[in-house]
């Protein structure tokens, strides 16, 4: 027994001397993190203006990152604005860790990665990690930008704002306003007597029905389903029924009143879940959407299980794209575009994830340094919305690493010139979607039309907020969505009955923080509109 | 006969453990509409080497697969060394101290830092960057000493008494003796270790940033999540790795540890403790 | 008097001290073989403990891991108590990964001693290296093919089942059977590869034993119960002390993968719980704490499974 408690005695000193030699060993440069950011590399980065040495940016980012130092595209932005760029490249999927170790070691960089959201811009604002700006400072330096951004989304200003300062520079992606749409297998339709797809909400059940009933593969089998959905995903899920409905369970929308409420609680959503409770039960729903993934949806509809899919967007009608159009062209099989179908809201609404992301953020240390701020948003300005910088991050040289065809841009797929090793591909180009006019070089002609005519007419579902931070979604959000992902499927199902049941639903969401949620909504929406 | 049911099961348990193997390896080989076709994938309907080539002719794959090479040997050699000299001490119940020991190794098992401490540490001895950091923090893996060290325990102290009437010390009763005897175990950690070293990514993301010193699990990795995103986008201009050459990178990386077997069929040698155990 | 005692409580000290030294010099080799493995630790293992603190602690960049502010059991508390569901992601928890550990547990150890009855070697030693190939797969990969085998509706096993006049079933989406088809995959993906420690500690039986035996007029199975198993015996032991001690990792990989909304009231546990609410923050004071708080309860576990096999005569962990 003694020889056990010496042990443990000992053990313990042990631990306790390790722990302090080690951590006085590595922690020299652990605290006082923001401050710290002097670059370590370059003597000369802090010196006055007046003989114009190079500013030193540490430029981080996930996206693209490039395999060397000293690339094509880096020289290039060196040269023009006269600063030397510091490298922080991470991966695409695993960068928080790689992120949290460099911001912990006390190395913040002047620009963060662009797959940060609104919950990570909260946290690093509260721990004095990134830079309070100034709006009209940005507008003024980055008119060009403002002015891309006032064009799809002037809301976007308003995702930056926590704690009643401003925390970034507005990132948009406005292909986020192009919605679902729903999309057939053409000769299904037509062997079921539609030679256009359904456009309301009635003709869909019957031409589902039909696809149920009707053997429309002629196989001589009835082996067939109307749609699925992407049950591992459920915000996806059947959103043309919802969006005739006019709602997204998953989204934030203004009732008749004005005021903020959460669509998966509203009665729209009951509505549609009872429609959708009863396509089940007549069997027209793949009863295995509940453990589909977009992988599954695919090859169900490449193999004649399902005639319809309706989580696809304009760019899915592209014969190349890899969900749905090209493996369906592959074996004979052309997927049609539909619109959406109207229903008791009376309009075609698709469901869309909307344009506004949170804003491209800054470190800390720039809230002092005015020189190096105006330097950032003049580079960023230049390759978001001029033609030259625009071009060269986001494909590269000319005749190098892509050729024009008119104005759409054709990359070269050689390794030799991908794009991590120019440099090209965003990574230097955070907002590099904002600017709605560079699409025609984005996107071949064919396909602005394609966009044009499916687009034309569809209204955008979108919440209301788009990206917001919540002290109490942090408290609350995991639960009630777990809460409702999974009473929705039950609904669909039919093992909870949209009477009775989502009432309790609604009134535990309600319980469980969702009453919080939506009143901080409220606040958030009002603070907005200032 | 018992023979015959026994070869029946175990067939039928080893055809359901091919089968996926079969799978991944028939879509690598399968045109990209093939490999999306629905049901069984035994073999290719029609062979393309596409993938394959995609996948060996990449430079990126052999330079960082040297890597790889480094890590495992050098990382389980030098594991293989440091488990034998720290597993035999602590399998001598005459070890000064010895429950401290244990102690101050168990806990290890279940209390450790996390990641910012342990990435501190790792800079703060200047292995960041460093070839070295895939082999030294990851050194000793107390479940394999544990193993090893209770293995050392059942093997009977008459083997090595005569040897040290002899006057052998215990450096040479270990290397002598006492390793010979263990070579089955040791050869199973020396697999663990291997594949370990072998599929290990993420210290190579954290604590490398040179591109050239990246491991061949890190750069498939990049290349299977690469660009996989918004399905919404139309033909993406940088282009998406298709399934055939996940489907490609997948056997690549598996492949080289099934060769492994033959290696431990060596060291599985039956009955090499034969006298040791009496009546 | 006082004196006398203090004088023999000295002398008492001083040879103590001696026969520590003694003792030092008598095993210096096997301290000297020691010494590195135990700087690692010291180094590797010990330096960065201090990271522990962090599961008390509210962690921020700026002040860093010392000088964060003190949070006491806020981190546990939040876990235990943000979801109304965290007693049954527990519960979910536990099953699972006591099912992992009493069907998977003795899984490879029956599979080694079948394929040490086979007495056609070439079929040995294909079947044995076929039986690593799941190991080497990831959950995503298999996965994928488990969906798509298990379909209601095209999968093969439920076709077969509909031969033998069961009707189709829902493994994957099924409250009832998700549980069991996770664990039942999970086994099959890995007993072949928990085969190898025990064919290593088979490998080490002397075969005179078992000739001796058979002399006696013992057949297979006696020879198995009393030679193979109690020589193999130490192995096991060990592996399942150690086993027990991730009693609250109950695999996350698969879940993930495997899971959906429609059975997360079956099969949501710790890991994937946090995941869900970790996923948008930095969170390292609450990951710290919920390592901690499943550490000590695996080590608890470890330490009640030791004690009971050392009472039944093994070499335990100490």
């Amino acid at each position: 027994m003694k020889q056990l408690s010496r042990g443990w005695i000992g053990t313990l000193a042990l631990v306790l001397c390790a722990s302090l030699i080690m951590s006085a060993c590595s922690s020299g440069n652990g605290n006082g993190g923001a401050a710290t950011n002097a670059p370590k590399n370059s003597p000369e980065a802090s010196a006055p203006a007046k003989d114009e040495a190079p500013i030193e940016i540490v430029w981080a980012n996930n996206f693209n990152s490039p395999e060397e130092d000293g690339n094509y595209v880096q020289t290039e932005i060196e040269k023009k604005f006269n600063v030397k760029i510091k490298n922080v490249k991470l991966e695409r999927g695993t960068w928080r860790e790689q992120f949290s170790v460099l911001l912990a070691s006390g190395d913040i960089p002047d620009i963060f990665p662009v797959d940060a959201n609104e919950t990570d811009m909260a946290l690093w604002a509260d721990q004095n990690v990134i830079a309070s700006l100034d709006q009209d400072e940005v507008k003024s330096h980055m008119p060009k930008a403002a002015a891309a951004i006032a064009e799809v989304d002037e809301g976007a200003w308003g995702v930056g704002i926590y704690k009643g300062k401003n925390w970034g520079i507005p990132k948009l992606w406005p292909n986020g306003l192009s919605g679902f749409l729903p999309g057939y297998n053409e000769a299904w339709l037509k062997n079921v007597g539609y030679d256009a797809p359904p456009t309301t909400l009635e003709e869909l059940e019957d031409v589902l029905t039909k696809f149920v009933n009707e053997d429309p593969d002629r196989n001589g089998a009835k082996d067939t389903y109307g749609m699925s959905a992407r049950g591992k995903l459920p915000i996806q899920m059947f959103t043309s029924v919802f969006a005739a409905y006019g709602v997204s369970p998953y989204q934030f929308k203004l009732d008749d009143a004005g005021q903020v409420v959460w669509g998966g609680i509203t009665e729209e959503t009951r509505e549609a879940l009872a429609l959708l409770n009863s396509w089940y039960k007549k069997g027209i729903i793949h009863p295995e959407f509940i453990t589909s993934d977009n992988g599954e949806l695919n090859t169900a509809f490449v193999n004649q299980k399902i005639g319809v899919i309706d989580n696809a967007g304009w760019g899915n009608f592209n014969k190349l794209s890899g969900y749905i159009s090209k493996p369906a062209d592959d074996v004979g099989i052309n997927y049609i575009p539909g619109k959406p179908l109207i229903g008791p809201a009376g309009q075609m609404n698709a469901f869309t994830y909307g344009a506004r992301q949170a804003p491209v953020l800054l470190g800390k240390q720039l809230e002092k340094d005015e020189k190096k701020r105006h330097k950032i948003y003049e580079i960023l300005e230049w390759v978001a919305t001029d033609k030259e910088g625009y071009f060269l991050t986001a494909w590269g040289q000319e005749g190098v690493s892509y050729d024009m065809e008119g104005d759409f841009v054709v990359g070269r797929t050689e390794e030799e010139v991908g794009a991590t090793k120019l440099g090209y591909g965003y990574f230097y180009n955070p907002l590099g979607h904002i600017d709605t006019s560079k699409d025609i070089h984005k996107t071949h002609p064919d396909d602005l039309e394609r966009k044009a005519l499916l687009n034309e007419g569809v209204i955008s579902l979108v919440d209301v907020l788009g990206p917001a931070v919540m002290e109490t979604k942090s408290q609350y959000w995991a639960n009630l969505t777990t809460l409702q992902d999974t009473f929705i499927i039950k609904a669909v199902t039919g093992e909870a009955n949209t009477e009775g049941d989502f009432d309790k639903f609604k009134e535990s969401w309600l319980r469980a923080g969702g009453q919080a949620v939506i009143d901080e909504a409220n606040a958030i929406y009002k603070e907005r509109q200032q | 006969m018992f023979q015959a049911f026994l070869i029946l099961f175990i067939s039928i348990l080893s055809v359901t453990m091919l089968y996926p193997f079969l799978h991944v390896t028939s879509i690598s080989l399968s045109t990209p509409t093939e490999a999306l076709r629905q049901g069984f994938h035994f073999y290719p309907k029609e062979i393309t080497f596409n993938a394959w080539e995609r996948v060996l002719q990449s430079n990126t794959v052999w330079m960082t697969m040297g890597n790889t090479v480094f890590r495992t040997v050098v990382g389980t050699v030098l594991t293989i060394i440091f488990l034998s000299i720290g597993a035999y001490p602590l399998s001598k119940k005459y070890l000064p101290h010895r429950n401290a020991f244990m102690m101050i190794i168990i806990v290890t098992m279940f209390f450790g830092g996390g990641l910012i401490p342990t990435y501190m540490l790792i800079k703060g001895l200047g292995l960041i960057n460093s070839m070295w950091v895939y082999v030294v923090p990851g050194l000793v893996s107390t479940f394999s000493l544990i193993v090893l060290r209770n293995f050392f325990m059942s093997i009977p102290e008459e083997l090595e008494d005569s040897a040290k009437m002899d006057g052998a010390n215990e450096f040479r009763v270990l290397f002598s003796i006492i390793i010979p005897l263990s070579k089955p175990v040791l050869a199973t950690l020396a697999l663990w270790s291997a594949v370990g070293h072998w599929n290990a990514w993420f210290d190579s993301m954290l604590y490398i940033q040179d591109q050239s010193k990246i491991v061949l699990q890190l750069f498939l990795r990049r290349l299977v999540i690469a660009n996989e995103g918004d399905p919404m986008l139309p033909v993406p201009s940088i282009e998406q790795t298709p399934e055939t050459v996940k489907a490609a990178i997948i056997i690549f990386t598996a492949l080289p540890i099934l060769v492994v077997y033959p290696f431990l069929q060596r060291y599985f040698v039956k009955g090499v403790m034969i006298g040791s155990l009496k009546g | 008097m006082e004196a006398a005692h203090m004088a023999q409580a000295q002398n008492v000290k001083r040879s103590r001290w001696r026969d520590n030294l003694r003792q030092y010099k008598k095993h210096k080799y096997l301290l000297l073989m020691l010494m590195p493995v135990m700087v690692w630790y010291f180094i590797f293992a010990y330096g960065p403990m201090y990271g522990i603190q962090l599961a008390f602690k509210d962690y921020n960049f700026a002040d860093g891991i010392w000088g964060s502010p003190w949070a006491g059991f806020k981190h546990f508390i939040y876990l235990f108590t943000a979801s109304p569901d965290f007693l049954n992601i527990l519960k979910n928890t536990v099953i699972i990964s006591f099912y992992h550990i009493i069907f998977g547990f003795p899984a490879p150890i029956i599979l080694a001693l079948l394929f040490n009855e086979i007495r056609v070697s070439v079929f040995k030693k294909v079947a044995q290296t076929i039986s690593y190939l799941p190991h080497f797969l990831s959950w995503i990969v298999i996965g994928g093919i488990l969906v798509t085998i298990l379909s209601p509706s095209t999968g093969v096993v439920n076709h077969l089942l509909q031969l033998v006049g069961i009707d189709p079933i829902y493994f994957l989406g099924s409250e009832k059977y998700f549980r069991f088809t996770l664990v039942l995959s999970g086994i099959w993906k890995e007993v072949g590869w928990g085969t190898i420690i025990y064919l290593a500690a088979l490998a080490g039986i002397d075969q005179q034993m078992y000739e001796a035996a058979v002399i006696d007029g013992a057949n297979r199975w006696k020879q198995t119960l009393h030679i193979t198993i109690p020589t193999i015996m130490p192995v096991i032991a060990i592996l399942l002390i150690m086993r027990v001690g991730g009693v609250l990792d109950a695999g996350f990989d698969q879940v993930l993968t495997l899971y959906s909304p429609a059975v997360y009231a079956v099969s949501d546990i710790i890991d994937t719980y946090v995941y869900r609410i970790g996923l948008q923050n930095f969170q390292f004071s609450l990951t710290t704490a919920v390592g901690l708080f499943k550490n000590v309860v695996g080590l608890l576990l470890v330490l009640f499974t030791n004690y009971i096999i050392k009472k039944m005569g093994q070499e335990g962990l100490y």
